[in-house]
Order: C-alpha cells, then structure tokens, then sequence
C-alpha cells in the first residue's frame, strides 16, 4: 500500500514536471513482479503503439530473457530527471523503473511528415523529383538511398538552451576535407544561443562574413543536388524540422549550376551555364548602364537608336534615376506580393500588377517604355540564378551601381565593380576562396565554370576545391 | 573623422548634376550639318531633331554663324531650345568655298572634343549651301538619312570613297596620297541632290577639279580601294552592229613600275560579264575578242582619268607614298603634287573574263 502511495506521488510529481500538459500520458504498468511508470507524450507517439512494445516487453520479462529491456526499438539506462525529460520531449516512451532506478527507453515516435514532394523553389525538367521533408531522419535516409557506402558519415548535435534541436552534419569521410569538418563541427559546437528555429539562423553561424550580400553556403532542398555535392567533398548541414539543408565550402559559381546541367547533354548544358553567367552580368549592369547612358554618355548611341530612345524619354518628368527605382521598386513589389499570396491569385495579380499597370504607367507619361524593357529584362535575368538566395543578392546590389551610374557615369560603374569584384575575391566559404577556379586561377578546373564537360574525362574525383586537382595523371592528383 | 567623411561623401552626390552629367533629354541631336564660308566667317546649318509628342519625330534647320565651327554651333545653340549635340552627326556637308581652307584646321573641334562624332561622312557640294538642307519629294526620307543612304550606296557602288572625318585628316596630313570627297550636287531634271562624282584636293585643300562618276570610280579602282560592287558599260561593234556591254569587276592586281620620271602602271582585271546580247562567249575566238576591246577601252578611260588627275595635281592614288618610300630621288624632285602632275604616267590595263554568265 505504502509502494502504490509513493507511485502516486511519483506520477504526480512527474506531471508536475511537464506542468501538467494535457496531451502527457503517465500511468502505471505491472510487469512480472514490479511496477513501473509509463510516461510519454501520446501528441507525439501512437498510444495503440505503445501498448504493443509494452506486452512484447513483458512476454520477454516473463520468459526470463536475459537483457529482457533492450531491444530495437527500447534501451535502459539509470534514471535522472533531466534524462526523463529528453525521452518525453523527444517523443519517445520513458518507462521508470522505481524499485531499480532504472529508465528504458521506447523509441517509437510517429510524426506527422508531409510526403517529399519536389520543392518549389528548385525545379528541374530532367531528374529526381525528390525533396526534402521536414523531418531529419527521414531527410538522411534520402540520402543514404542514393549513396550506399560506409563512408557517408552522420554527426549531430544538439543546439539551443530552450528549443534543444538536433542538428546534422553529413559528409564522406574519404572524400571530405578534414579541415572543413572539423571548421563544421567547431562552429556548430559554439553555437550559444537559447532559440534555434530556423536553417537561416545556423547559416549565419556558420558563414565568414555575415555583413557580405553574397551567400556562402548553399541552400537546397533536393537530395540529388545534397548528394552530389558532398561527392565532391562537401559538408551538408541539416536541422531538424526544416526541409533545406545548408553546403559548403561553396564557391560563387557552385550557385550558377542546377543538376539539370548534368542531366542534359554536354553542349546542351555548356550552353546554359554560360547564358546563367551572362543573366548574372545582365541583370546587375543593365538598368545601371542605361541610367549611364542616357544620363552622361548619350554619344555612343548610334544615330537611329539614340532617336528613338530620345522619343522614348523627352517627355518624362523626372532624371533617369528617379525613373528607374520607380519601375524597380515597382516590381519588386509586385515579386514580394505574389510570394505571400495563395497559388490561385497570384498569377492574377502578377498580370494585373506586371501588364495593366505597367501599361497604364507608360501611357500615362511617368516612365518611359524603355525603362519598362530594361527592368523587365533585369528582373527575368535576375531570376534565372537556380538558387534563391544569389537571386535576392543580385536584384539587391543592382541597386548601388544604379545610384553609382547616376553620379559619375561609366565610370561609377567602372568603380563599383571593381569594388564588387575584390570584395568578392575577399570572401571565402568554410574558408575555401569563394571565386575559387578564377582567383586562385586554376586552369583546370577554370573551363568547369564555363563548360559541362563529359563525365568520362572525369576519370578521378573531382573535388570543389583541391587545387590543380585537373591534371589526372593515373590517380597521381594531389 | 569618420562621420565627417562620410558627411562629405553623402554631401558629394548631391552635387551629382554639378559635374559632366548631361541627360539625354535636355540635347538636341544633330544629324546633319553643312559649312559655308572661310576662316572667321563661318556659316553652320544644323538640322536637328524635335521631338513634338511622343512618338513624331520632325527635322528643322537653324543657321549659326561665328569666327569657326565650334562658334557658329555655340551660336545656333543659342537659337534652340535644347542645346544641339554634335556627337550623334551622319554627315557633314562642305561648299566648295569651305573646302578651300585647310580641312584638319577647321575640323578642330571635331579632333579634339571625345563628345565628336568621327565616323560621321563628308561631302563637298556644288553651289550654295541652304537647298541641300531642304527635304524634297523625291527624297523620300528626311534629309539626314538620305544624305546617309545616297553616300552609302555610292561608295557600295565603289563611285566614292568610304571617307568620314577622321580618314580624311589622315589623308590631309598624308605628303605622300592626296584626299577625294564625295561631290554632291542638285539635279537639274529632279531638283534633288545627288552623288555627282568625287572633287579632287590638291594638298591640304580642294584643287577646284571634280571627276565624274564614271571618272570616280576609276579612281576608286585605281587606289585599289574599291565598294563591293563595280561594274563598266561600253558599246562593242560587231560587223556594223553595236551591242552593250556590261561587265563586273571581280578582282585585280596592280603593278606599279616607278621610275626616274616615268610611271608605268599595270591592272590586270578579271571580269565578270553581266550582260552582253551578241553572246557566244563559248567560243575562244569572241572571248579573245571581247577581252581585247575591253583592255583598250579601259586603258583608255583610265589614262585619260590620271590625266585629269595630273591636271589636277591631285594624287589621291597614292603613288607619293610608294615614291617618298623607295624612290627618294623622285620624292625629293621638288613639291609632290607639282611633281606628280608632269610625270609621265602610262596605264595599262589587261581584261580577262573569268565568268561568262553562260552554262555550257
């Protein structure tokens, strides 16, 4: 009587310590000859479920098995409270022992994850299909599908005072560069905050110049794109709940490739990379040059053009810059509100806001028709960077070499880039150079930027970032 | 420190308008101008564009006079509403009277401001300069293009030179091959203006001689500078009848043989014939015979257009470059242009046909 007493004061005091949540089961159950406490969250685990590992348990305590307690999905350990409470939160089944002071372990969470479903934001035409979810373990065995080998090496840890989330790193041990991980595992490790809820945070951990527009970690949501990648010695950072995983060391033309290049056919992708590169010149330099142009050096238009570009501004009321940041900001806008909208209205307000009033702004007389191409094309060129994030960089530093066109011509731009080009050359991811095949120049990986060249030259591994790793002489690279 | 610096950058764009910036909506273009007078009374023409609504584009003229160029343009500026931008011109026009002057003096501006349109055409005209500033019926486009598109045409036709402003400083300034314009004059029949020939510059100005097409594009073959597309008609009589002939030059060689007083140039053309009725060119014989007409014909005609020349004291063939070169006895002789003019000079020039036009 006096045991059961003390058992019911146990089931309140551990009630007590989750704060006595609705959703927290705790109750007892009889086992051969002792009694324990069941405690779990039945949110996160199926009831039905636990019930079933709980009698197959007991007909392995009753048949005397030797180690009865461990199985595949349970473990024991000696009890502590903090123990008890990472069990619950985690979803698993804490069962107390309190005659031994013994804790098991009942590993059988059920959450609720959406199936892999392509991502939005990455779409290919040729190629898996397939994205990540929002769950870590299962986000992993996508990639354990593809790469079946020893070497795919898993780590995590666990992040944050208050949320406590598990985060992964994934490499290939034969592959991946040591110095890389262990800057990885470092900087996770020093990672001293109360919150983690989202990949951007951890990404901001992780990056060597937070303060720089240019991202240095890639950001996907494609095992395939994960996979490939750390094939090339690359380290994948997952985090529980979210769907994207972060890779580095990445150089800046890493974010101008898509698998579709590696899909497609050699000149086929050649052909792409390179029109990517010049949307990349396009969608920074365009609207600037124009500004340029008709604000200083009018005198390179030939005869015929400058007419109608003359008809096309006469009657505008304000300076070109003024102009320009008005459609600017125009479609951003437009951009920014299709994003929060629901599917079925976007397009509509896509139209309405791209074609009817960029019509009616035309004939209205406040921007010239010219401006309305310009911006157009820059904004499509701007879009056609694989990776979201280059893409908000790009239409983001467009922006200063406009106003840099407006006050001193060419050769504001002449400047800005130079100043664009060695702040580039000056960052570097997981401290690997970030313009990596062009500064430091290294001719045998410089034509990869250009080309898709054919897998059967590619008779040796092909790393991101092992210098002169080119010069393939029978397995001699270095 | 540190905020005053930045103070002083952010103050700095303010000041954006204050340096080179010129917007593009506040110039005037100016795609053709035309030059009358002599130095200290310059007289310019400038056809501009204005811009009415938003999309017609109309073309007027105003006149600026000054001390040169740059002053009479500063003058007519004067008269615009916007200020008139030399950077975008198609073509310059010339009087005659104008081109007496040293053309590399005139052009000054045009060499030494980086706003100047260099590539821009020129031509001398015959007469007074306002009714080629005129749009007429038959031009059918506005002035500035028409001049534009005639001059190109002709020197597609190889009946002018491919000459803009800066070219032509290369040939003043050039001892050693003297300069020929376009000449433009109005047509009696259609009172338009039209490619009339090449006027002849002796030294650094005009010799007062201008050739005709016929005769200019001999020069053009002469120089070895020819348009895509050159072709020669004569009439050649058989047995009492005459029949046209039109031949197309295909390629040629020149030989030039410079002697102590004596210049013995050689062309050996290959023609092609586009037309010619009598027909029969299959055979060797009528081949043999056409070749033969056609040499005479044409050492004929260029004899007597280096005769012109000479008469001209116009070299724009170029022999004082090869002579200043190889021949310095000749060179040194005295003044090129005097030395040039008595020289004996004999060309030659050899006809083969290497198409018919015919299939066997």
């Amino acid at each position: 009587m006096e045991e059961v007493k003390s058992n019911d004061s146990l089931i309140l005091y551990i009630q007590n310590l989750f704060h006595d949540s609705a959703d927290l089961v705790v109750h007892e159950v009889s086992w051969k000859n002792e009694i324990s406490i069941v405690c779990f969250y039945n949110t996160m685990t199926d009831s039905a479920d636990v019930n079933r590992q709980i009698e197959i348990l007991r007909q392995r305590s009753i048949d005397d098995f030797p180690k009865w307690e461990g199985t595949a999905a349970s473990s024991v350990g000696a009890f502590s409270e903090s123990q008890l409470i990472e069990n619950v939160t985690h979803g698993f089944v804490a069962v107390f022992f309190p005659s031994t002071n013994l804790l098991m372990t009942i590993t059988i969470p059920t959450f609720e994850v959406r199936a892999t479903a392509e991502p939005d934001n990455e779409l290919v035409i040729r190629g898996s299909h397939e994205g990540f979810v929002e769950s870590i373990d299962k986000n992993i065995s996508l990639i354990r599908k593809h790469l079946s080998i020893p070497d795919l090496v898993v780590k995590d840890l666990r992040i944050g005072k208050e949320t406590n989330t598990k985060v992964t790193y994934v490499y290939i041990e034969s592959i991946a560069d040591k110095e890389v991980i262990d800057i990885v595992k470092t900087r996770l490790e020093n990672i001293d905050t109360p919150k983690v809820y989202s990949i951007g945070q951890i990404e901001d951990y992780l990056e060597d110049t937070v303060w720089s527009p240019f991202p240095q970690l890639l950001t996907t949501e494609r095992p395939d794109r994960v996979v490939a990648n750390i094939l090339e010695g690359k380290v994948a950072v997952f985090m529980d709940q979210s769907p994207s995983a972060l890779l580095g060391p990445v150089n800046f033309f890493s974010f101008y490739q898509t698998p579709d290049d590696f899909n497609g056919r050699v000149f086929v992708g050649s052909f792409f990379r390179i029109l990517r590169l010049f949307s990349f010149l396009i969608a920074i330099f365009l609207p600037s040059f124009y500004i340029a142009v008709v604000g200083f050096h009018s005198e390179i238009l030939p005869y015929e053009l400058g007419v109608k570009v003359k008809t096309a501004i006469q009657f505008i009321p304000y300076r070109p810059i003024i102009e320009a940041m008005i459609v600017e900001l125009f479609i951003e806008v437009i951009r920014e509100a299709t994003i929060r909208l629901p599917a079925p209205i976007g397009p509509t307000i896509g139209i309405v806001g791209g074609l009817v009033i960029g019509d009616a702004i035309v004939n209205a007389g406040l921007v010239s028709n010219l401006m309305v191409v310009i911006v157009a094309m820059t904004a499509i060129s701007s879009f056609v960077v694989p990776s979201v994030e280059m893409n908000t960089t790009i239409r983001l530093i467009r922006f200063p070499f406009m106003l840099a066109a407006t006050f001193f011509g060419f050769l504001g731009i002449a400047i800005g880039t130079l100043i664009l080009f060695i702040h580039m050359m000056n960052r570097s991811s997981l401290n690997q150079p970030y313009l990596s095949p062009i500064v430091p120049f290294d001719p045998s990986r410089f034509k990869e930027v250009f080309f898709r060249t054919p897998y059967y030259k590619n008779n040796q591994q092909q790393k991101t970032f092992t210098f002169r790793a080119g010069k393939r002489k029978d397995g001699e690279g270095t | 420190m540190k905020k005053i610096a930045l103070v002083c950058i952010v103050c700095s764009f303010l000041l954006a308008g204050c340096w080179d910036e010129r917007l593009y909506k506040e110039l005037t273009i100016v795609p053709l101008i035309g030059y009358d007078g002599k130095p200290g009374e310059w007289m310019g023409y400038f056809t501009h564009t204005s811009i009415d609504s938003e999309d017609t584009v109309s073309y007027t003229t105003v006149e600026g006079s000054g001390i040169s160029i740059e002053d009479a343009r500063l003058n007519a500026s004067r008269k615009t509403s916007e200020s008139l931008d030399p950077s975008q011109i198609l073509a310059v026009l010339l009087t005659e009277e104008a081109v007496r002057w040293d053309l590399v003096e005139t052009f000054d501006v045009a060499y030494r401001m980086p706003r100047s349109r260099l590539s821009s055409k020129l031509a001398v005209v015959e007469g007074e300069m306002a009714p080629y500033m005129e749009k007429t019926e038959k031009m059918g486009l506005e002035p500035p293009n028409y001049y534009d598109k005639i001059l190109a045409t002709a020197a597609y036709h190889s009946i002018i030179p491919d000459v803009d402003i800066q070219q032509a400083a290369r040939y003043i300034l050039d001892d050693g091959v003297d300069l020929d314009l376009p000449y433009l004059k109005i047509s009696e029949i259609t009172g338009t203006p039209e490619v009339a020939g090449v006027a002849l510059f002796s030294g650094k100005v005009f010799s007062g001689h201008v050739l005709d097409m016929r005769e200019s594009t001999i020069v053009q073959v002469l120089k070895k500078k020819p348009g895509k597309f050159t072709v020669f008609s004569y009439e050649w009589e058989n047995e009492g009848v005459k029949y046209p002939v039109t031949v197309e030059l295909d390629r040629y060689k020149k030989q030039w043989e410079i002697q102590k007083d004596k210049i013995d140039v050689t062309y050996d053309v290959k023609l092609d014939i586009t037309s010619f009725p009598a027909d029969h060119l299959d055979e060797k014989k009528r081949r043999r015979e056409l070749e033969q007409f056609l040499s005479k014909k044409l050492t004929q005609d260029f004899n007597k257009v280096m005769g012109k020349l000479q008469e001209a004291k116009s070299d724009p063939i170029g022999f004082g470059r090869v002579a200043r070169a190889f021949h310095p006895e000749l060179w040194n002789k005295g003044e090129w242009p005097e030395t040039f003019s008595q020289l004996d000079i004999q060309v030659k020039v050899k006809a083969v046909i290497t198409r018919t036009g015919i299939i066997d």
